[in-house]
């Protein structure tokens, strides 16, 4: 799953592979979510467990679980409900709708929705915690320049690409 | 069901961050999205400390001075470099007894900027039970509330009077009476 795009997953163990494919819903979710992404979305089905340090250059669905660090600052990470994270992660929009435990960054944001677990520190210029949400930890809404600079060059990237593609549909 | 009230208290809590300084959070429970969209507008880390989880238990056992050291430490973990300049406590006193808000006091307040600031509820008298809401922040003018999903038993409230001579970590700056028999305080460090 992995070989697609350019991702790396670095002293991985995957203990149990089966019907990757079976969240179609949740890859949907992530699609709309960033549409515009060629590189398309990466998916860790439910019945997955990986150990070690996951990267690369695509956006991240986690159904399975997650022991160690997710290392994916240009990508977007969506922790679905079934999702089990004992890692730090790191992301430019982090969504959270599973389980978690372990410190997060979020370049451009932090989501915890109703049914998300969290015990750690985010960090991020924005955070969304939902009602429902159970959370325990700290909230850091003042990244200082490195994640600014990110946010900032996250944005600027993004434009660019849309005008690029705006200008070659034309 | 959810209700908002106004409050006139928070312009002076947060005047320092509306300036540009950074806050440094203590937020007893777990906030609501509005109080968290409410925080994105300053330099901000928040702390959220799970305290009323663990709450009945300290209640029963709350003669041991120990216990309840042990108590505000595990409920709260606050991490050892911690100084926080604004402490939005809610109604959290007003479950406590005398023997514990004088150990809360006591316990916070290494962990207290010089320039700190608070927000917390008292009930009008020893008569009136503490509401069984959680609160928000809207905005700095609107406090939101909503049922609490467990009851939280607190069979003597402390008073007003009391919560000033036992809280002495902190100095009472200004009372609100509200119509639902809790009165609004605002507090500054006490650094005697």
């Amino acid at each position: 799953m992995f070989e697609r795009g350019k991702s790396v997953l670095d002293k991985f163990e995957i203990k149990k592979i089966t019907e990757i494919n079976s969240s179609e819903s949740k890859v949907s979710t992530m699609s709309q979510r960033n549409s515009k992404n060629p590189r398309g979305q990466a998916m860790i089905g439910p019945s997955i467990v990986i150990n070690g340090k996951v990267s690369g250059d695509e956006d991240l669905t986690i159904e399975g679980t997650v022991e160690g660090s997710i290392d994916l600052p240009n990508q977007n990470v969506l922790i679905g409900q079934s999702g089990r994270v004992e890692a730090d992660v790191q992301g430019k929009i982090v969504h959270i709708e599973g389980k978690i435990e372990g410190d997060i960054k979020g370049v451009e944001q932090v989501i915890i929705s109703n049914s998300g677990n969290v015990r750690g520190n985010l960090v991020a210029p924005r955070v969304t915690l939902e009602d429902g949400a159970v959370f325990k930890g700290s909230i850091d809404m003042d990244p200082g320049e490195p994640l600014l600079e990110k946010a900032k060059s996250s944005i600027k990237d993004k434009i660019q690409k849309e005008s690029l593609e705006k200008g070659s549909s034309q | 069901m959810e209700s908002s009230h106004p409050t006139k208290l928070m312009d002076w809590i947060f005047e320092p961050f509306s300036a540009g300084e950074k806050a440094e959070v203590l937020h007893l429970g777990n906030p609501f999205s509005e109080t968290v969209d409410t925080f994105t507008n300053y330099r901000c880390k928040i702390h959220v400390a799970d305290a009323y989880s663990k709450l009945p238990f300290a209640l029963k056992n709350s003669n041991t001075q120990n216990l309840s050291s042990d108590f505000f430490r595990e409920a709260l973990e606050i991490p050892p470099a911690a100084s926080f300049n604004l402490c939005l406590f809610w109604d959290f006193l007003n479950f406590l007894d005398e023997n514990l808000i004088n150990s809360f006091a006591s316990f916070l307040k290494p962990y207290l900027d010089k320039n700190c600031r608070a927000h917390a509820f008292a009930v009008h008298n020893v008569k009136s039970m503490p509401s069984q809401h959680v609160y928000g922040l809207a905005d700095l003018k609107t406090i939101t509330s909503r049922p609490r999903q467990k009851y939280i038993d607190a069979p003597n409230p402390p008073t007003l009077k009391m919560i000033q001579e036992t809280f002495h970590c902190f100095k009472f700056d200004r009372n609100i009476m509200l119509t639902d028999n809790r009165i609004e305080i605002s507090m500054f460090k006490n650094n005697n």
